[in-house]
């Protein structure tokens, strides 16, 4: 197992620097030292500092167990939390370029013997995706209009939205836009309903990919 | 040469802390005092949490539905022994943060931090980055509700990092975000915060000699004990199991990891990072804040020096090497001196047999003329016991040491001959003081265990026995020779013991 090998990894170098100083210390108490004799333990000296050891870290009992609670009781949460990709900036169709390409490679390589895969050409077609931009209103006021911008460093990947908001509990018109085809474009999904929620509870709008709509959850 | 060195007395603040600690000497002796071995037992604790930790990983179920349960049915089922095991990683992990910051806190008030000492005090600072980093992500690993806020808060800070793209929350914004694979990274990071803390301990001591790494036996068991005695008194337990569907409510909180964390009520994750950065790199370059003049390093006489050695076993901050040599004479080494490292401590001094290194602002040979005054002083002095006293500077703060001349008021009887420290006492000092008129050399060392240049004490012992070179001479009278340890603020026990010992001495014959 991967984990066992890293951990592994880890422990070896600590039993060989520990097996090193060990070795390292008996050759020093060989030079110079007091000719050492293996005393016998000290009980009582070691009832004292056992005591002492005790108060030292006793503190921690308390300070590792005091109740905190970082939200109110009264409060309960509405998060925006999903993954998703907006669509490509410009349309290129990548699997037709393959295509083309690799039909001229065949043909050229018949003629010639001797072609050079064209890789810039394919590396042209913009693979940049737009952002993902989500509005939310509740009861009517809006709580989120933010854009979330594609990641990857081609900025071809997905967009991660994750937000939470503190709401009053009770029940609350939702409503929900997402778009992901660009600026200037309408909403691609959208939601309006109404969420209960009870002190402490925590529902989620999300992006569901299978159904291919905004739900609360 | 320069000025004649200058001692001065230890702060208000330093004095207080010493006389909150030295009791704990009168219980136990300075011998097993906790106070002096607070590195030791840091990394005593470390043993403990990798051996505890390792126990608890063989149960541990790396996954989002197994992790909680694993680690609560061994707790259960296991309690005498899985279970005591969880609250030896507990407690031993909360007595690492109290026994390292009372480390630093000591190195600080006793001005064990500047000049030659800035890598330990660096190094030190990044050590504690690296154990709360590890604290918090053990407490998430449990994955109960504490584990659940302290991973959403945590996770919260990571993303306003703003390089850090991915939000972490996501995971935990419903169960079935929750994957696998985040406890194996949090796992591994976890562990890890192990691996790294044994790289930065060795970088701690590098500059220190035969630094002391494990506690006294008796300290070591001690520790055991009193984690065994917390471990019964309240075991580490798990709370209830996370639950993504609701907001954390009131959790046990472990303050010395997650003081942090209650900030972000306030504040931004982003403004709270900014702080805590400052805050590290203000504590980071403490060392160079303030004014601190550096004494001048030690000197070596190339012409004397024999290459025998001793100095640089015995200088404590490795700040003493051999090279070949460069002069021609027979002798395969030389010894050289990283002015950088070098604390002026005279340790050297104290071990080189061959008058060939001194501090520039207190050779060898001014000491001797020192000794050579005061002994005839005290030769003038007619009747009644004669005592030479050779103090440590860091010890308690008496007449001699102040005004530099080497009088003690009201004890004319006494002449002192201070010493950045007790281990710089040259062999050949001492024979010269116990001359022939003078009945005794109290000897007034600083706390046993508390060398302020770590080892000074111990090497003077060490000769005074016979067992470190160079050794006293075998001739000389020991009975006549006394020795006391005594920190800055046991001024009135030095005056206690010295004329006591004057009292035990019998008349020249
Ligand atoms: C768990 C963390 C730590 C461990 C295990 C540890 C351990 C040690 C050890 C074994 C020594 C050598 C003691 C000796 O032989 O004289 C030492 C010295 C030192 N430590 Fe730490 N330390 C820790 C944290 C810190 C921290 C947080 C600081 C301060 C920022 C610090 C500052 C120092 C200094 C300045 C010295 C040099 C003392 C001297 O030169 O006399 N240490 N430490
Ligand atoms: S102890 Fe003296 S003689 Fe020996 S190496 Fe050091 S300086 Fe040279
Ligand atoms: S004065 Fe102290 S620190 Fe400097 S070289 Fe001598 S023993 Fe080492």
């Amino acid at each position: 197992m991967w984990v066992a090998g890293v951990l592994l990894a880890f422990i070896l170098p600590v039993i060989y620097i520990a097996i090193k100083e060990w070795r390292s210390r008996k050759a020093s108490e060989k030079d110079g030292g007091p000719p050492r004799k293996k005393e016998p333990l000290n009980w009582s000296a070691l009832a004292r500092v056992s005591v002492i050891l005790f108060v030292l870290i006793l503190p921690s009992v308390w300070l590792s167990d005091i109740s905190y609670s970082f939200y109110r009781k009264e409060d309960a949460a509405l998060k925006v939390a999903f993954k998703l990709s907006g669509s490509r900036v410009a349309d290129c169709e990548e699997a037709d370029l393959i295509k083309k390409e690799g039909e001229r490679y065949r043909r050229e390589l018949k003629d010639t013997r001797q072609v050079k895969m064209s890789m810039s050409k394919l590396g042209r077609c913009p693979r940049e995706r737009n952002p993902v931009t989500v509005e939310l209103y509740m009861d009517g006021k809006k709580l989120l209009d933010k854009s979330y911008a594609p990641t990857g460093l081609k900025k071809d990947m997905a967009s991660y939205v994750f937000e939470e908001f503190l709401i009053e509990p009770g029940t609350h018109r939702v409503e929900a836009k997402l778009y992901r085809s660009g600026a200037g474009k309408p909403a691609d999904f959208s939601l309006d309903g109404t969420v209960g929620s009870k002190p402490g509870e925590i529902r989620v709008v999300r992006f569901d990919e299978k159904e291919g709509a905004l739900l609360i959850e | 040469m320069g000025e004649k060195r200058e001692f001065s007395r230890a702060g208000f603040a330093e004095r207080a802390w010493l006389a909150i600690e030295g009791p704990v000497n009168g219980i136990v002796s300075s011998e097993y005092n906790p106070f002096y071995y607070l590195g030791a037992i840091s990394i005593f604790f470390l043993w403990i949490i990798l051996v505890t930790g390792v126990y608890l990983f063989l149960f541990y179920d790396i996954s989002a539905r197994g992790a909680y349960l694993s680690v609560q049915s061994l707790t259960v089922t296991q309690w005498y022994l899985g279970g005591v095991m969880r609250s030896f990683h507990r407690y031993a992990s909360d007595g690492l943060i109290i026994t390292m910051l009372l480390h630093a806190f000591r190195c600080f008030i006793t001005g064990r931090y500047r000049h030659w000492r800035w890598l330990a005090w660096v190094s030190g600072a990044a050590m504690a980055w690296v154990i709360w980093i590890g604290g918090i992500f053990g407490y998430w690993m449990v994955w109960d509700e504490r584990g659940k806020l302290i991973a959403t808060l945590s996770a919260r800070m990571l993303e306003s990092i703003p390089i850090f793209g991915l939000p972490l929350s996501l995971n935990f914004a419903r169960a079935g975000n929750l994957t696998d694979q985040l406890f194996y990274i949090v796992l591994f990071i976890h562990f890890s915060t192990a691996f790294f803390l044994f790289i930065l301990i060795m970088l701690h001591i590098t500059r220190i000699t035969k630094a002391v790494i494990n506690p006294p036996r008796v300290v070591a068991y001690g520790m055991i004990l009193a984690l065994l005695a917390l471990s019964f008194m309240k075991p580490a337990i798990s709370g209830s199991p996370a639950d993504l569907k609701r907001l954390s409510e009131a959790v046990p909180f472990d303050w010395l990891f997650m003081f942090i964390f209650p900030f972000l009520n306030w504040v931004s994750g982003r403004a709270l990072w900014g702080f805590i950065v400052a805050a590290t790199l203000i504590f980071a370059v403490v060392p160079w804040l303030g004014r601190a003049r550096r004494k001048p390093p030690a000197k070596v006489t190339l012409e004397n020096c024999t290459g025998c050695e001793l100095c640089m076993e015995d200088c404590p901050y490795q700040a003493i090497t051999m090279r070949k040599r460069t002069d021609g004479m027979p002798y395969p080494l030389e010894a050289v001196v990283v002015d950088k490292r070098c604390a002026s401590c005279g340790l050297c001094v104290g071990a080189c047999d061959y008058k060939a290194i001194n501090l520039p602002d207190l050779p060898e040979e001014s000491v001797k003329d020192d000794i050579r005054r005061l002994v005839a002083e005290l030769k003038d002095k007619g009747e009644g016991r004669k005592v030479m006293v050779f103090a440590c500077a860091k010890g308690p703060w008496i007449d001699g040491i102040k005004d530099g001349k080497g009088g003690l008021n009201g004890y004319d009887w006494a002449r002192v001959v201070a010493l950045p420290c007790i281990g710089m006492l040259q062999p050949s000092m001492l024979s010269m003081a116990l001359d022939k008129d003078i009945d005794g050399v109290f000897i007034a060392s600083c706390a046993h265990g508390d060398c302020h240049f770590r080892r000074g004490n111990d090497w003077l012992s060490g000769r005074l026995a016979g067992f470190r070179p160079p050794v006293v001479k075998k001739s000389l009278d020991r009975s006549r020779i006394g020795l006391q340890y005594l920190s800055a603020v046991e001024g009135d026990a030095f005056i206690k013991e010295l004329t006591a010992f004057r009292e035990g001495l019998k008349a020249r014959s």
